[in-house]
């Protein structure tokens, strides 16, 4: 069994009224890239800031490479590389001072250092933007910097909160790669984000938040399995009338039937040829059909299943 | 009236800050007004002063002249200890030093009249130079009367009376004689209250809509931007009317009787054009500002400077000729001007100075306004 | 690790245009502007200016004020006379053509006993004034010193006529009957007063570094120190670097503005340097601690941090006389207690005591309780953050 590097377990955070964190429990295994899901407000910054001793909890206790974390735990901290949500850099420092700054309070020999910084502009593609200033940069470029600031000393432990925020697919992508990269190189990564592809792409391992609990966690594969959807099948049907509609759902495995502007949608919850009898259905009853495709169910199936469709406000406790 | 709405959420945002100006404006002005009352009563009937006297003279002139001292001012002991003198000097228990040789009499009968005496005004008492003023008088007073032939003793009788003489000063006007009053000080110092916050309020909801994403989503939106502007206008024009408004309150709770005079009543006026003009000065300063600390900055740079070239601090007659030159070009100083001839006004009819004051004032108002309206054509121009 | 920080520190405030601006620019503009206000301060009580009025001579009065209103005309420059009519000094006083009106009645010689509204025997002359101001007291001494002067020529010419030329020699002659004061060097002006209050305000703007540097530290006021926060090193070796650039910078530009003083405006701030400079950056380092303890307490938002530091820097340069002079005496008399602990005041204080007292009892006094409040302040922002987490970020 591999050595955990964060475990948390039982964390409570409360904002006057409002539990942000209900009894929480985790545990990230060394080498994992662990992603962190839930809605905007289940919890998912407060338990990161939690995890860096930057916030006060109410309960629990947070551990980071095995030491309990306090403001002063310097040999954890040291360890330990952070993408906060929001650009945390100098507006005067250019992007290699940046860089070397934040580089420089974890690491002292100057040599080391400065291969360090050199490695970190190559990591996050900035070599041809090293004198300008943040202002100057465009949000993925900023985002990158942003990232090379917590990245740049070489952590065992990365945690990294939705650092692709407002990012295009070009940049999305080589950050993605590069936490890719960084995780062979052998570093644990704690992933937060709302993009489901994202975190279906890198993720080996995922927990749920929500409502400041974790609902689910796991690797993509066990996660998808605990939803009762196995397939969803669309169809294009002109015509149906409700009965038929109804004739479908009862079909077997088929649990819930859309149908809207001539478009089926069947989802099914496991069993292994489910499309060949829907299409034995049609044929049948001799209804004419257009398109035909199959879909696998995915994590944001999975999160929507979980976490419901209500919409979230965004009241996120600041 | 979105526009306008938002102008005065935005404002509320800043309450804080602004309401603290006020409420140190208050106390300064209050405290100010009482202190410098009482300070410009004394001007003409002189003040008395706390003179530390060491009279070692042998002879009667050395007690002469300690007489003559001792009428006007109290007469204390000198310590003797020099680090104790300096002290009580220090601490503000002495104005003015003497101290009276021993051979006083005897050098000054004999017709010696340079450094008989040692005397030390305490450092930064603005007062303290009349008591030498005074000492200059009683002594040469004093010597035309020994050389005249006066003996010790008769002379020093004759010039004691001799000094006592008070010039006869007379006022043009009748119920001037009682100095400023305190609503005098009340108003003196609007300006730079004014503008330091008309350039932050304002400043800080133009920003707001200056800001270039904003100012876009603003010119994209169906309202035209003309009416866009005329309700920012119309937010400044109303806060300015507000914070006048505060003040003009502030004035009739601290001198409500005077408020209701004549002259409080072109006081009040008085403040009002000035406040049309502190928000013209904004709209140009405003125009400067790219960041808030920028906006604190201008508003401490027009608000100190204004007040300093305008006499608004110190009076004119203070500076130098080149100073009350240059004052003439500054809207405070035809403020303070108007707000200086008011205390000589005595029906609507007479205050023509007061008026040109005014007018005065308004034609700055204009002239920043159009200043400011340039500088922002110029900055819409290079972008 | 200090020093790259600290290196870092300076770099990054001094690229902070609009903090250099602030520090720099605005004491030179105030000095600049006081300088052209009030001009020249080394002499003390020097008439800037003079003073017109009015004069109105019945026919057939005396001319000996005449007289002595044309010498100060044209020797001393004093005032600047426009003999003229009663109605018309009126209209020049209401205008203010004339700051008064000396108006002289005719006595006849054998009048002398004429008695004046004061019961004082009378020389005819009054003057008129329509406010009370510098320049009427100056009109007033004129006036007061003649009548004077002329109640003893009266006397000496009625008891003892023989010797009336020899009383007038004494009239002739400018003596100083007073010795240079022995208490302290230099002499100080009120005028000084300003460009002290200048220097201390130029102090205290270092809160608004201070407060910077607590916007930096605690990880509930910016991302920026959640991120430093969250970082491998204790966050006050992070703290301590940021402070002292801070000061140093803070402490290069007060430099500058009271270089700019002393050698551009030829303001006499005194000779004794290292002292200077001691207080100078002793004021420095309460400035940045004032703002960084504004900075560390209270859940208020950093613009209001902001405007509180710019307040109580303007509030106690006022008290300190930046605004009015000699408002600083009247704390000393009044509210001692505050007087004592007012930032702005200490440094004035200190600065003047110097340039003023051959001992420094006083100068060690103000610097002492200016090292107390920094203590003070330091160790309360130390109490607060220490080991500190966040109820929220």
């Amino acid at each position: 069994m591999a050595k955990k590097v964060v475990e948390i377990e039982n964390l409570v955070k409360r904002y006057k009224d409002l539990i942000a964190l209900d009894h929480l429990n985790l545990a990230i295994e060394e080498g994992e890239v662990f992603g962190l899901l839930g809605p905007n407000g289940s919890g998912k910054t407060t338990a990161i800031n939690c995890i860096l001793a930057l916030l006060h909890f109410d309960k629990g206790s947070v551990k980071v490479f095995g030491e309990e974390m306090q403001p002063d735990s310097y040999g954890s901290k040291r360890q330990i590389g952070v993408v906060l949500q929001n650009v945390a850099v100098f507006e005067e420092l250019t992007v290699q001072e940046n860089i070397d700054y934040f580089c420089g309070l974890y690491v002292q020999e100057k040599q080391v250092r400065k291969q360090y910084v050199e490695e970190a502009i190559e990591f996050s593609g900035l070599e041809n933007f090293r004198k300008f200033y943040p202002k100057k940069l465009s949000g993925g470029l900023l985002r990158r910097l942003n990232i090379a600031c917590g990245i740049a000393h070489k952590p065992k432990l990365i945690i990294m909160d939705e650092p692709t925020v407002a990012v295009d697919p070009q940049s999305r992508n080589r950050i993605l790669e590069g936490i890719q990269k960084l995780n062979r190189d052998g570093a644990t990564i704690i992933y937060t984000s709302h993009y489901m592809e994202e975190v279906e792409q890198i993720c080996s391992r995922i927990a749920i938040l929500d409502k400041g609990r974790c609902v689910a966690s796991g690797t993509k594969e066990e996660l998808k399995s605990m939803i009762k959807m196995g397939e969803k099948i669309h169809m294009e049907a002109e015509g149906l009338a409700p009965y038929q509609i109804a004739e479908i759902k009862e079909l077997r495995h088929v649990y819930q039937v859309d149908y809207r502007d001539g478009m089926l949608e069947i989802r099914c919850s496991g069993g292994k040829h489910n499309l060949v009898h829907i299409l034995e259905y049609f044929g049948s009853r001799e209804i004419g059909f257009g398109r035909v495709y199959s879909e696998l169910p995915t994590l944001n199936d999975v999160f929507l299943e979980i976490t419901g469709k209500d919409l979230r406000d965004h009241a996120e406790v600041k | 009236m979105q526009v306008f709405k938002a102008f005065f959420r935005i404002l509320y945002k800043n309450k804080a800050s602004l309401l603290m100006y006020i409420v140190i404006y208050l106390a300064l002005a209050v405290t100010v007004g009482n202190v410098l009352e009482e300070n410009s009563k004394t001007e003409f009937s002189g003040v008395s002063l706390d003179i530390g006297l060491e009279n070692k003279d042998k002879g009667s002139l050395g007690d002469g002249l300690e007489e003559y001292l001792g009428s006007q001012n109290q007469i204390l002991g000198v310590p003797e200890k020099k680090e104790d003198l300096q002290d009580a000097m220090y601490y503000e228990e002495l104005d003015y030093v003497l101290v009276i040789p021993e051979d006083f009499t005897e050098k000054f009968l004999a017709g010696e009249q340079e450094g008989l005496l040692e005397g030390t005004v305490v450092p930064g008492s603005s007062s303290a130079y009349l008591v030498e003023q005074e000492m200059v008088s009683f002594l040469r007073t004093l010597a035309m009367y020994l050389k005249a032939g006066y003996g010790e003793r008769e002379a020093v009788a004759r010039t004691l009376k001799d000094v006592e003489r008070k010039a006869e000063v007379q006022f043009l006007e009748a119920g001037d004689s009682q100095g400023k009053p305190t609503g005098f000080y009340y108003f003196q110092y609007i300006p730079y209250v004014f503008l330091i916050m008309m350039i932050l309020g304002v400043g800080g909801c133009m920003k707001a809509f200056q800001n270039k994403d904003l100012a876009a989503r603003n010119k994209c939106s169906s309202m035209s931007f003309l009416s866009q502007n005329l309700q920012i206008f119309l937010g400044c024009a109303v806060y300015m009317v507000i914070v006048y408004a505060a003040f003009l309150g502030m004035a009739c709770l601290n001198v409500g009787d005077y408020m209701l005079s004549l002259r409080g009543a072109l006081n009040a006026a008085n403040a009002f054009v000035f406040g049309i003009c502190s928000l013209s000065v904004a709209w140009f300063a405003v125009q400067f500002a790219q960041s808030s600390a920028m906006l604190t900055i201008l508003s401490n740079v027009f608000g100190l400077g204004f007040s300093f070239l305008g006499g608004v601090f110190v009076s004119v007659d203070m500076m130098g000729e080149s100073a009350r030159n240059m004052a003439k070009f500054v809207p405070s100083y035809w403020y303070v001007v108007a707000n200086e001839e008011i205390q000589k006004v005595g029906a609507f009819a007479e205050g023509e100075k007061v008026y040109q004051a005014f007018g005065m004032v308004l034609m700055f108002s204009l002239a920043f306004f159009s200043a400011g309206l340039l500088v922002n054509r110029m900055k819409v121009k290079s972008k | 690790m200090f020093f790259r920080l600290y290196r870092y520190g300076l770099i990054r405030s001094s690229r902070d245009r609009m903090m250099i601006f602030w520090n720099l620019i605005f004491p030179v503009i105030l000095g600049s502007l006081f300088h052209v206000a009030f001009g020249n301060y080394t002499d003390k009580e020097v008439l800037f200016h003079r003073v017109p009025v009015a004069y109105v001579q019945e026919e057939g009065a005396d001319g000996n004020f005449a007289l002595l209103l044309e010498a100060l005309e044209t020797e001393n420059g004093l005032i600047q006379v426009q003999k003229t009519s009663q109605e018309k000094a009126e209209k020049l006083l209401r205008e203010g053509e004339a700051e008064g009106i000396f108006f002289q009645k005719k006595t006849g010689a054998g009048e002398q006993s004429l008695k004046g509204l004061s019961g004082q025997e009378n020389s005819g002359i009054s003057l008129v004034v329509a406010e009370q101001g510098i320049n009427q007291t100056i009109l007033n001494s004129i006036l007061e010193q003649y009548e004077r002067t002329s109640a003893t020529f009266i006397a000496i010419g009625k008891e003892h006529p023989e010797g009336i030329q020899k009383a007038a020699e004494v009239l002739e002659g400018e003596y100083s009957y007073l010795k240079e004061g022995s208490l302290g060097d230099a002499a100080s002006n009120s005028i000084l007063d300003y460009f002290y209050s200048l220097i201390a305000m130029n102090c205290l703007m270092g809160a608004v570094m201070g407060l910077q540097c607590a916007v930096e530290f605690k990880a509930n006021l910016s991302a920026l120190a959640a991120r430093r926060m969250a970082a491998g090193a204790s966050r006050f070796r992070m703290l301590w670097p940021d402070l002292a650039a801070k000061v140093t910078l803070q402490f290069v530009c007060i430099i500058f503005s009271v270089s700019y003083l002393m050698f551009a405006l030829d303001v006499p701030l005194g000779d004794q340097w290292g002292f200077l400079l001691l207080t100078l950056f002793s004021g420095d380092v309460l400035g940045v601690f004032l703002g960084f303890f504004i900075g560390v307490c209270g859940k208020m938002p950093y613009q209001m941090k902001e405007a509180l530091c710019v307040t109580i820097m303007m509030v106690s340069s006022f008290f300190s006389g930046l605004m009015v002079s000699g408002i600083q005496r009247l704390i000393e008399r009044y509210v001692p207690v505050f007087a004592r602990i007012n930032p702005a005041s200490l440094i004035t204080k200190a600065c003047c005591s110097l340039n003023i007292y051959d001992t420094y009892g006083r100068y060690l006094e103000n610097m002492g309780i200016m090292l107390a409040l920094t203590a003070a302040l330091a160790a309360g922002s130390f109490l607060i953050v220490r080991r500190e987490r966040y109820a929220g970020i």
